[in-house]
């Protein structure tokens, strides 16, 4: 009985999550970005097709990628990114439908 | 409550020699839409999934809607109409993905989907297009992928409020109007009733108003003017009672009309108690002279199963702690805030209730104790004054989850609860979760679970652990058996055994919903808006023959 237990403590132990303005259950995009000390992660454009911000940001770590950077000595650095994007929002007067 | 579908066809009386083969129905190929215009994204082979993750499926086309990059509405609608002949130009198939917020497969199709989320913009009325131009200020117009929260902040910046609300604001609109949300408000019923109007687009691209003809929405005018554009406007109460809450398969909802009151404050309060004789006759008789001259505007009672237990022939609670009761009262707008401000509970169920899910799954023996820490988790203690929307904050649980809401005639509630607990207490497997007691008031919607004048409802509300639905369809056959009449949420589980089997068969369905005699006259209605009846058809609806 210990044994599962033990198990479930370490797989839920050592991962994190921050959470950025959440307003979903669910993200559009999620990637596994790739950092060290002299390349830097960008992700540019994000959500340029709808010309919204960006909502439900999380970015999260684990034992793993934590290790990982030790072993490296902080070169390699993983972290998971995950985002939506905001839903068009706004006020317009609803329009006479065009004809077909 | 009846639809004949208005229009006949005289050839059919005129030779009535013919035999039925002859009028089987023939229709015209949709032709392909022109070039893919702005506002719409085609991907193919996409990795979709719920919110409560029950549910996944590789979509072999996902439309992603929008209103393009500059925002406008009339893109969203061009490109709903270009997806929807797209679809329907190669015999497709599919269904519409809001918030993924389901755990039934209403929005669950593999061929394809239409994820219209993107699309959450208000469109103001003009007065002179309204039949009673005072409505201006009091309908709020929404496209579908409006969410519920962004819905109540347009309206509260109108000065209004929606009268009633539903447990939780991060539906979309139309996602929540067509599965039948409701909540535990005191004679104010749920979504379908705030509902004056429809905007859609039919299986052939064809765009279709619907309005009550009771309580028209458009002037004759505006009427008029849509009908010119090739609109067609549908103005039959039975009709639009149909079509409310019909899991996407009458078309694809571009904007929604509602139904707002002026702007209310409210003071809510949320707090864990015992089971005893007074929540017993709050949640099943209504009695909240405990709670002083205010009304109470909406109750809900959250019971742990695992600390009830029949005292004298009634299921009562064994402390404080066994149930949490939120009762919601009005507050004079601009109130101040309780003692301490608006305060939540401090604990943050964002890792814990996966952990506790992965201990259920291992250790089943724990899942009564750790009931009791999700009950602190999901429903702490909570106290807030201020404008309605502080009682319905946005609330995401980070765990796989799961749901299943039935609905009884109030004078059988309690009755009911008891099967339930009498089911939970005998069953071989723990159910990792908790039930929810509310009342809402009928509605007049066809597949609504609100059938019965009030109806009362039994929310299950659990993690996502192994072996939990199968339990759940057990409870259906229980109530089944016992003769009991009961109706299910149709955007939550309605029941699958261990071996897939769904307990809802078309049969059940009808008589949960009224008979053949209503099923028949809802499905003569959708052939309005969907004569070939297989564009907006999924699993879920072909299994319980509502679509082809």
């Amino acid at each position: 009985m210990s044994r599962p237990l033990a198990l479930a403590l370490l797989l839920s132990s050592a991962c994190f999550h921050v959470r950025i303005n959440e307003k979903t259950g669910d993200t559009r995009v999620q990637k596994t970005t790739f950092s060290t000390p002299f390349t830097d992660t960008q992700l540019d454009g994000a959500c340029a097709d709808l010309g919204t911000g960006l909502q439900t940001v999380r970015y999260s770590s684990n034992l793993g990628y934590a290790w990982l950077s030790v072993v490296t000595f902080g070169i390699v650095n993983l972290v998971d990114v995950e985002y939506a994007c905001a839903p068009q929002t706004g006020v317009e007067p609803a329009p006479r439908p065009s004809p077909d | 409550m009846r639809f004949s579908a208005p229009v006949v066809d005289a050839t059919l009386t005129a030779v009535p020699l013919f035999s039925a083969l002859a009028f089987a129905p023939h229709f015209a190929p949709v032709p392909p839409p022109g070039p893919m215009p702005p506002g719409v994204e085609v991907l193919n082979a996409f990795a979709w999934s719920n919110y409560g993750t029950n549910l996944s499926a590789n979509v072999g086309t996902l439309y992603r809607l929008s209103n393009g990059p500059q925002n406008q509405a009339a893109v969203g609608l061009d490109a709903i109409r270009w997806a929807v002949r797209h679809l329907a130009s190669s015999n497709g198939s599919g269904s519409v993905s809001g918030s993924r917020w389901s755990f039934s497969g209403v929005a669950l199709s593999d061929r394809a989907m239409f994820d219209v989320r993107a699309m959450a913009k208000r469109l103001a009325f003009a007065a002179g297009d309204l039949a009673d131009p005072a409505e201006a200020a009091s309908l709020v117009q929404v496209q579908a992928g409006c969410t519920v929260e962004q819905l109540i902040a347009y309206a509260e910046g109108l000065g209004r409020d929606l009268p009633a609300m539903g447990g939780n604001c991060g539906q979309t609109v139309a996602g929540a109007i067509s599965t039948g949300t409701h909540g535990g408000f005191v004679d104010r019923p749920g979504f379908p009733e705030m509902v004056r109007a429809l905007y859609l687009v039919g299986e052939d691209g064809t765009r279709h108003w619907l309005e009550r003809g009771a309580k028209p929405v458009l002037s004759a005018s505006a009427v008029a003017a849509y009908r010119s554009a090739g609109v067609q406007v549908h103005t039959d109460d039975a009709y639009f009672e149909h079509a409310v809450v019909s899991l996407g398969t009458f078309g694809l909802i571009y904007a929604v009309v509602l139904e707002t009151v002026p702007a209310y404050g409210v003071r809510l309060d949320r707090r864990a108690v015992d089971f005893d004789d007074a929540l017993d006759a709050q949640a099943f008789d209504r009695d909240f002279s405990a709670y002083g001259p205010d009304p109470v505007l909406d109750f809900a009672a959250v019971v742990n199963p695992y600390r009830m237990s029949l005292q004298g022939g009634r299921w009562r609670g064994n402390g404080v702690g066994t149930a949490v009761r939120t009762v919601l009262q009005p507050a004079p707008l601009g109130a101040p805030p309780p003692p301490g401000g608006n305060v939540s509970s401090p604990i943050n169920d964002a890792d814990l209730s996966r952990l506790l899910a992965a201990f259920a799954t291992v250790l089943p023996g724990a899942v009564s104790p750790l009931v009791d820490v999700l009950m602190a988790s999901l429903y702490g203690p909570r106290s807030a004054v201020g404008p309605m929307s502080v009682g319905y904050p946005l609330a995401l649980t980070h765990a796989p989850t799961l749901g299943m809401e039935l609905g009884f005639p109030a004078a059988r509630a309690r009755e009911a609860l008891g099967v339930a607990l009498d089911y939970l207490h005998r069953a071989p497997t723990p159910l990792p979760g908790v039930l929810a007691l509310r009342q809402t008031p009928q509605s007049k919607a066809t597949f609504s679970l609100a059938r019965w004048a009030p109806t009362a409802t039994l929310e299950f509300c659990l993690l996502k652990v192994p072996g939990t639905e199968e339990l759940l369809t057990g409870l259906l056959e229980q109530f089944d058996r016992q003769a009991f009449e009961f109706t299910v949420h149709l955007g939550m589980l309605h029941g699958r055994s261990s071996a897939g089997q769904a307990f809802l068969t078309p049969e059940r369905f009808a008589r949960m919903f009224g008979g053949p005699a209503v099923i028949a006259s809802w499905l003569a209605a959708r052939r309005s808006s969907c004569p070939r009846g297989t564009v907006f058809s999924n699993p879920l609806t072909r299994s319980l023959g509502l679509t082809s």
